[in-house]
């Protein structure tokens, strides 16, 4: 099982100037291993709406370069914005679906994806 | 026939006041009864026409725009406004920034009793959401969009705009 920590862990070295957009549980443990705070941003509020936002973000601001920890259980909600980004082509949004282990905790609070165990 | 014809609200005078308002983006549903206004709108250079897959969306994709510095104007119809009320309160609501919706008041008339369900709850919708909203069917109304532009900004909330005729001259195909 491959722990959100220590994705962001692999992570962190190579963010360089990006601007890190997370959401939901997994994403609290991003907070103790950003080294950069003022690039963070958080734009989360509806479940399964946090990849709309980034999407409205990269595109106000193409020069930045967008990444985006989602859950798959979220993106699972909105799967349509896949077509919206298809459509617009923002240059630097990277999106991370994250999965597995953070589902487990999702499912706990929405039941509405497919159980993996 | 004719006078009343150019009484409506014209799709050109809502794209007049969206240029007016600063506004950059529009975060719409496209569908085949506002094909002409969405033709126009991509028409315009200095606006950028996104369109989404659900309505939800639209006020996810607005509030990025927003907090990146852009002026969004969610278009998008009444029975989508009722399925996206988790998007509204989370990404509209509770952001705190303003932001106009334009909504089509599907089903409304004054005219005669209302039986599409659609515009018997919008209102009621717009209420329990605690949205200000106005009505506009011609385009001596179009004065109203601005307001909800000031009342947007000046309360930091979203306002909607009400179009109660969205079914004659936004599709001309």
């Amino acid at each position: 099982m491959f722990d959100s920590e220590d994705m962001f862990r692999a992570f962190q070295p190579h963010r360089g100037e990006s601007i890190v957009m997370v959401t939901g549980t997994s994403g609290r443990s991003w907070m103790d291993v950003t080294t950069k705070p003022e690039r963070d941003l958080s734009l989360q509020g509806a479940m399964g709406q946090t990849t709309s936002a980034a999407l409205g973000f990269a595109l106000s601001q193409p020069g930045e370069r967008l990444v985006l920890f989602d859950s798959e259980g979220a993106l699972l909600m909105n799967l349509g914005v896949l077509a919206t980004i298809a459509g617009k082509k923002p240059k630097k949004l990277l999106p991370f679906p994250d999965g597995q282990r953070v589902l487990r905790h999702h499912r706990r609070t929405t039941g509405a994806q497919c159980p993996r165990y | 026939m004719e006078q009343q014809q150019a009484a409506l609200l014209q799709p050109e005078t809502l794209v007049d006041e969206f240029k007016k308002n600063g506004v950059t983006h529009i975060v719409t549903i496209p569908d085949s009864e506002t094909n002409y206004l969405y033709e126009l709108m991509k028409e315009q250079d200095w606006l950028d026409v996104i369109p989404a897959s659900r309505e939800g969306e639209t006020f996810a994709i607005a509030l990025g725009l927003i907090v990146g510095g852009k002026v969004p104007v969610c278009v998008i119809q009444n029975t989508g406004m009722m399925e996206s009320g988790d998007s509204i309160r989370g990404m509209a609501l509770d952001s705190g920034f303003p932001l106009v919706m334009l909504v089509g008041y599907r089903g409304w008339n004054r005219h005669g009793v209302i039986t599409d369900t659609a515009a018997k709850y919008t209102e009621t919708f717009l209420h329990a959401m605690g949205v200000n909203y106005y009505l506009v069917e011609h385009d001596d109304d179009a004065l109203r969009i601005s307001i909800a532009f000031e009342e947007a900004k000046a309360t930091k909330r979203p306002v909607a705009v009400l179009v109660g005729d969205e079914y004659h001259g936004f599709n001309r195909i």
